[in-house]
């Protein structure tokens, strides 16, 4: 592949997953809207049922308690997708891999939710920095754990943690199956499309797969 | 007799609120918040409509709708999306669902549905016997 075509499926491999995220947050968003809308339709069937127009405070502040939570939610959502939104505006910048991660995770959590998968964050006990590109760096942890949860399958667990020894650093991604599982092993395959080939060359990682204990490592290495 | 519906969402506010303004429309409302528990209810009840989610944890809206209608092929489901395409609602209707209504829905035109879902079910139900009892007939002479 030479350098156009690898441009040109790294810009593929943003959109895709910059639609993708933007998809779940806005699905998420009408879902409080749809909430919001059956409360304030419940306001107006209260007030035709009732004599005089005359409804309970107390079912009033109910109300009003439900369509605020909802606002809170719609707000939370918003307020992720706008920092996601600002992910690509510098090219290279220091990150810290736990707070990427973290913030990968609560953005997809939706979709992870879809799959009925446990994941789990384990912090590291300092912070682990990196110069990258944030947009694409959370493109490929994103990529990992959704990898990851279809590997550990409905019911499964996904564990994440962080590495940094010796002039590497790096993120973690055990996979635990459920126990009754009969969820295919894919761990060979993983990260060989032109797609992921494409990001790991981009972002100047390495991945590790240690197919025996179902993990593999996203390794960066330098001096951090 | 009221028309019985049974509503699935994983949103839980969602189904609260909806299945009590749905009571206070005549409707008798059972609820399930997965497609895993509503195939459950579905067991041991008989329903005039379901409405039910696109996108659900598990097993979601349009998978389910293809059990289900495999199970109860006059099984009238309504499909409720965040995002009701044309492709989306093809693609419902493909598979077999009586329609596809986008979300926030008016619950005036989501109980109309229900009500005409309902007389549907009714005329498939008459057609196929109208056919068994024609095929019975021409089987044994009649």
């Amino acid at each position: 592949m030479d350098h156009t075509e690898r441009q040109t499926k790294l810009t593929e491999q943003g959109l895709s997953y910059f639609g993708r995220m933007s998809a779940s947050a806005t699905h998420e968003i009408k879902n409080c809207l749809a909430i919001m809308n059956e409360n304030s339709g419940l306001l107006e069937d209260l007030g035709m049922l009732s004599k005089e127009g005359v409804i309970s405070s107390d079912r009033v502040n109910a109300i009003t308690g439900k369509i605020k939570k909802q606002i809170k939610r719609a707000n939370d959502i918003l307020k992720k997708l706008n920092l996601f939104s600002h992910s690509s505006d510098v090219h290279t910048e220091a990150v810290d891999l736990q707070e990427v991660v973290r913030f990968t995770a609560d953005m997809g959590s939706r979709l992870i939710e879809m799959k009925r998968v446990a994941v789990e964050i384990i912090p590291a006990s300092s912070a682990v920095s990196i110069n990258s590109n944030r947009f694409f760096l959370e493109n490929m942890i994103w990529r990992s754990m959704e990898k990851a949860s279809d590997m550990s399958g409905e019911g499964g667990s996904v564990t994440i943690s962080f590495i940094k020894d010796n002039g590497r650093a790096g993120i973690l991604f055990a996979i635990q199956p459920k126990a009754d599982s009969s969820k295919e092993d894919k761990m060979e395959d993983l990260f060989s499309s032109e797609g992921d080939l494409v990001l790991i060359d981009y972002l100047g990682l390495s991945v590790e797969k240690q197919i025996e204990k179902k993990e593999f490592r996203l390794l960066w290495e330098g001096e951090f | 007799m009221a028309d019985t519906v049974l509503l699935v969402d994983d949103e839980k506010d969602f189904l609260e609120i909806m299945s009590m303004r749905m009571a206070s429309r005549g409707f008798d409302v059972d609820t399930a918040d997965s497609a895993d528990e509503a195939m459950a209810v579905l067991e041991k009840k008989d329903f005039d409509a379901i409405v039910m989610d696109f996108q659900m944890p598990g097993l979601d809206g349009m998978k389910a709708l293809k059990v289900i209608k495999a199970k109860k092929p006059e099984m009238q489901i309504i499909l409720l999306s965040g995002y009701a395409t044309v492709e989306k609602a093809v693609e419902a209707i493909k598979a077999g669902a009586s329609d596809l209504i986008e979300k926030p829905a008016d619950i005036e035109v989501l109980a109309e549905k229900i009500r005409k879902a309902k007389a549907d079910k009714l005329q498939q139900i008459e057609k196929q016997t109208e056919e068994r009892v024609k095929d019975i007939l021409q089987r044994f002479g009649g």
